[in-house]
């Protein structure tokens, strides 16, 4: 037990409490189980890996057989049932025996008794993604959870989720089992977790250094690497992204991306490395146009402003659409954020004067934040949609096959989705939706020379 | 002849076999053809046996084995024999070959020392049926009647018994049957088949047919194949076919959404080859104008017979009967049985466990020294009524924490100020504040009442949702408002 946490507290650090509770529960297995542990926690947390490591460390140093895996991969019981006794057969059984066979709960607890005689003094089984398991078949979390009862074998499981245990009861009730918080790393503890690669990010920035065979820069960057500016650059990285990311891979992948602009003037010889304030006026930009890409994961190099202004415009420009198919995406857009009761003033030519009344004015007033483009596109049938696309076109275009078979392309492409009426397309009871932003239309309307501002209710 | 010493020829006649059979010679192997093609045939045409060659024929030595098995008496042959493979023994047990037994107690159970409540207590099982049943002389009279004169006239005919549960149908049934079956032994009657089978024993409707065939040959086969072999016997004419007598129980399970095994059933009688008369008992009086369609109704005819329930004085005659000349009841513990369970349900079944429950108290109660009272006694009959009749659920809020029956209270007090039945848990927690704050109870945190919620909706105090749903999972009360008052005013006193 002392050595498993020995071995665990170098590896996770800021997690000595965690390991301590985990290995007096499940540390020995001399000595009994306890019949299920749940293990919960944000994403990032280390929950997985932890569990991972411990269950390694147990089955190096003591007689256990363990068993791994994720929910998300047993789409039926019999997977899940048959991949538990797969790994826990593995050291139990020689190689070459035929993999055993489990098709319900019976068979698996059946399987399992069978191993009362064996040498393994305990079973750890760990199931990642356990919120999965409220989804399979009704009995398989509560068979879960009492697995040890039903075997009485030296057995315990393992859950892992991001979910509190609140959300698993269901209408029969579950038995009783050991909750285990991981909670988020604090600031300080996500500052030691990311310096802990210091010495990897040092061999890393001298090896650049030595294949580009510069010998200045390379003294530089020896004199200049040391672990205190290194805390230094964390300690600025932290202060700008710690508020919107606590997810510690994340935060590692990003500090690693972006150590090499804040090294760049210290090895220009523009800055000295003692000079913290020049240094951040150099990398506050960099950081913050950061924080706007974390999560996506893109490769890019970094310091190009207002990305995701660019991404939408480069997505309209690289989406090729016809000439009709635009203004067809431009009518349904149309469509959704315009109500019905305006289409006779918006396209209609000679229709009459509208009275200004006092009734609309206040009710406008009322409503002036519920704007139609922030709620929400709206449903509109497929008349609609080609009435309106006959008005905003100037020319009269025989209403073709083409032409119908660009709204059906323009569904599959994911840019108008069906609300209702899949199956009668034909009859006119179908209703579509709209799903691009108003940017996206803005920039197509430009396209092809039409404004589509002047045709939306909002922006009169 | 050539017959006799040759393999059997598929030229064979048929009016060579008439011939052979007329003159019953047992020597030879009559239609060989037949039983070849058609093994079931034999069966449909009960009538006739057929018939084994003393010698053996050396060039099919396998085919006289298994024809052979199935006459000879089968359990000494399997014990000479080697011990079968499970396939083996598969076949034979479709077959009918092998019957199906149970393992043997090791040590005999001593009859002797018994003490009057044990004879008492073994009298009043509800497996000991008696020879006559009390208090249904005219239903029995009426089923036998029927019964009779079908089986006099020698034509088909339906019947259909209802009765709540425990009101003695079966029993009836069978017992009309077993006098019935005992006037043939006397040879006042012409002889019938009597096949019994139970909805409820079927894993589907269709299956009626299998155990139907079962019953009359032994043998397991596809209900598609016993569905056209019952169907040619009951529609071709046989000469010498005597009647079949049909018991269906729980009539209602075999009703399927097409209706045919109900239909086949009531319409075999119809035909007049079938000689089949069919006695279904079900549970309900209108089940055949609710459930069934026209054709079958009509065919199930207009001879109906509605058991009552069993009225005290009915009940009290019928557990006396049971008891016959034993001292163990008092007169008085009877009556206040037969009352309580007549102003219930008019349940037989449920009088005796309740007889039989108290015999078991009386017993406990006079292995202490002192008590020398061999017999059971109002206080112990009132004893078992308190454990057999009243409601558990005042006994389980009594005994819940002190924080479920705050949690049931806050679903009452919901229900309260709603006025609608459904509350949401967001709602019933506001309540738990509320009176938490009012009794100075610390508050459970929301995860915890979740954990209260599904442990009641467990015990089925409350009906509740997954707790995935958590502050919008709809909860129901499963007991009733007065009762959570009673269980904690009482208690608080």
């Amino acid at each position: 037990m002392e050595r498993i946490c020995a071995a665990l507290e170098p590896q996770f650090p800021c997690r000595e409490t965690v390991i301590t509770t985990l290995s007096e529960l499940i540390g020995d297995c001399n000595e009994g189980y306890p019949p299920a542990i749940y293990i919960y926690g944000h994403s990032g947390t280390g929950k997985t890996s932890l569990t991972k490591a411990f269950l390694q460390q147990c089955e190096q140093q003591q007689k256990v057989c363990t068993a791994q895996l994720n929910a998300v991969e047993c789409y039926t019981t019999k997977i899940l049932l048959e991949n538990v006794l797969d790994a826990l057969a593995q050291k139990e059984q020689q190689l070459g025996a035929s993999p055993l066979r489990a098709d319900n709960m019976l068979e698996f607890v059946e399987q399992l008794r069978r191993w009362h005689g064996s040498s393994a003094r305990g079973f750890l089984i760990a199931i990642d993604n356990a919120e999965r398991l409220r989804d399979m078949d009704a009995n398989v979390l509560p068979v879960l959870l009492r697995l040890q009862q039903l075997t009485s074998l030296n057995l315990c499981v393992l859950l892992l989720s991001q979910l509190p245990f609140e959300k698993y009861y269901n209408k029969t009730g579950l038995s009783e089992v050991i909750s285990l918080h991981l909670p988020q790393y604090n600031k300080a503890e996500a500052l030691r977790i990311l310096s802990s690669d210091f010495e990897q990010m040092r061999h890393q920035m001298l090896q650049q250094q030595q294949l580009t065979g510069d010998g200045p820069r390379l003294a530089l960057c020896e004199q200049a690497l040391t672990q205190e500016f290194y805390s230094n650059y964390l300690n600025l990285f932290l202060s700008v992204f710690y508020k919107a990311c606590r997810d510690v891979p994340e935060l590692r992948l990003t500090a690693r991306k972006c150590f090499a602009i804040y090294m760049q003037p210290v090895l220009d010889g523009s800055v000295e490395c003692t000079d913290v304030s020049r240094l951040w006026r150099h990398i506050a930009g960099p950081l913050r146009s950061a924080l706007t890409q974390i999560y996506m994961r893109i490769e890019k190099p970094l310091g190009e402003p207002n990305i995701e202004d660019q991404s939408v415009r480069k997505l309209a420009q690289s989406l090729e659409l016809p000439y009709y198919g635009k203004f067809l995406l431009i009518a349904a857009f149309l469509a959704s954020h315009n109500s019905p009761k305006q289409d006779k003033r918006l396209f209609v030519k000679q229709h009459g004067k509208q009275r200004k009344r006092m009734q609309t004015v206040n009710a406008r007033a009322k409503n002036a934040e519920k704007m139609s483009t922030t709620l929400g596109p709206k449903s509109f049938s497929i008349d609609r949609l080609l009435a309106i696309f006959y008005a905003i076109l100037e020319e009269k275009v025989g209403l073709t096959c083409n032409l119908l078979s660009q709204i059906s392309t323009l569904v599959h492409l994911k840019l108008l989705s069906f609300v209702s009426g899949e199956q009668n397309i034909m009859d006119g009871s179908a209703k579509l939706q709209c799903t691009v932003g108003l940017e996206f239309v803005i920039y197509i309307g430009k396209v092809v020379g039409f404004n589509v501002r002047q045709y939306l209710c909002d922006f009169m | 002849t050539r017959l006799a010493e040759g393999t059997p020829r598929r030229s064979i006649q048929l009016s060579n076999i008439v011939e052979q059979r007329i003159f019953k010679d047992n020597e030879i192997i009559s239609t060989p053809k037949r039983s070849r093609s058609k093994l079931t045939d034999e069966a449909a045409d009960a009538d006739y046996v057929p018939k084994m060659s003393s010698q053996k024929t050396p060039t099919r030595p396998r085919r006289m084995s298994t024809t052979g098995t199935a006459k000879q008496p089968t359990a000494t042959k399997l014990k000479e024999s080697a011990p079968l493979t499970p396939s083996q023994k598969l076949k034979k047990i479709r077959a009918g070959e092998l019957s199906p037994s149970l393992e043997q107690r090791h040590q005999l159970v001593d009859e002797r020392h018994k003490s009057q409540l044990q004879l008492a207590r073994e009298q009043l099982h509800v497996s000991v049926v008696p020879k006559s049943l009390p208090c249904r002389e005219k239903e029995f009279d009426n089923i036998y009647s029927f019964l009779e004169g079908k089986i006099q006239d020698q034509c088909g005919g339906c019947m259909y018994v209802s009765g709540v549960p425990g009101t003695g149908k079966t029993a009836t049934v069978t017992g009309v049957i077993r006098t019935l079956q005992r006037l043939v032994a006397q040879d006042e009657l012409p002889a019938f088949d009597f096949l019994e089978i139970n909805g409820m024993r079927l894993t589907e409707p269709r299956q009626a047919y299998v155990q139907i065939y079962k019953q009359l040959t032994g043998k397991t086969v596809s209900w598609e194949h016993a569905h056209t072999l019952l169907e040619k016997r009951f529609t071709t004419a046989a000469p010498r076919r005597v009647t079949t007598v049909l018991l269906v129980d729980e009539l209602d399970i075999l009703c399927n959404r097409r209706q045919d095994v109900v239909y086949n059933l009531l319409d075999w009688p119809t035909k007049s080859a079938a000689r089949l008369v069919v006695v279904t008992i079900a549970n309900t009086m209108d089940l055949p104008e609710r459930l069934l369609m026209g054709k079958v109704t009509s065919r199930l005819g207009l001879t109906r017979l509605t058991f009552q329930p069993y009225t005290h004085k009915q009940l009290q005659e019928i557990v006396t009967a049971r008891l016959a000349g034993s001292e163990a009841f008092k007169g008085e513990a009877v009556q206040l049985v037969a009352r309580k369970v007549a102003a219930v349900s008019g349940d037989a079944r449920r009088a005796l466990d309740i007889c039989r429950r108290a015999t078991e108290i009386a017993d406990s109660v006079e292995s202490q020294p002192g008590g020398a009272a061999k017999c059971v006694t109002m206080l112990h009959v009132q004893q078992a009524l308190a454990e057999m009749i009243a409601s558990a659920k005042v006994q389980a809020i009594k005994n819940c924490s002190r924080l479920e029956q705050i949690f049931l209270q806050a679903v009452a007090a919901e229900v309260t100020r709603t006025g609608v039945e459904e509350t949401t848990f967001m709602g019933v927690y506001t309540q738990i504040e509320t009176i938490a704050a009012f009794m100075g109870v610390a508050l459970p945190a929301p995860g915890r009442a979740l954990h209260l919620c599904s442990k009641l909706g467990a015990e089925r105090l409350i009906i509740s949702e997954h707790s995935r749903h958590d502050l919008y999972q709809k909860i129901l009360l499963n007991v009733s408002a007065d009762d959570i008052h009673y269980a904690l005013r009482v208690e608080g006193n």
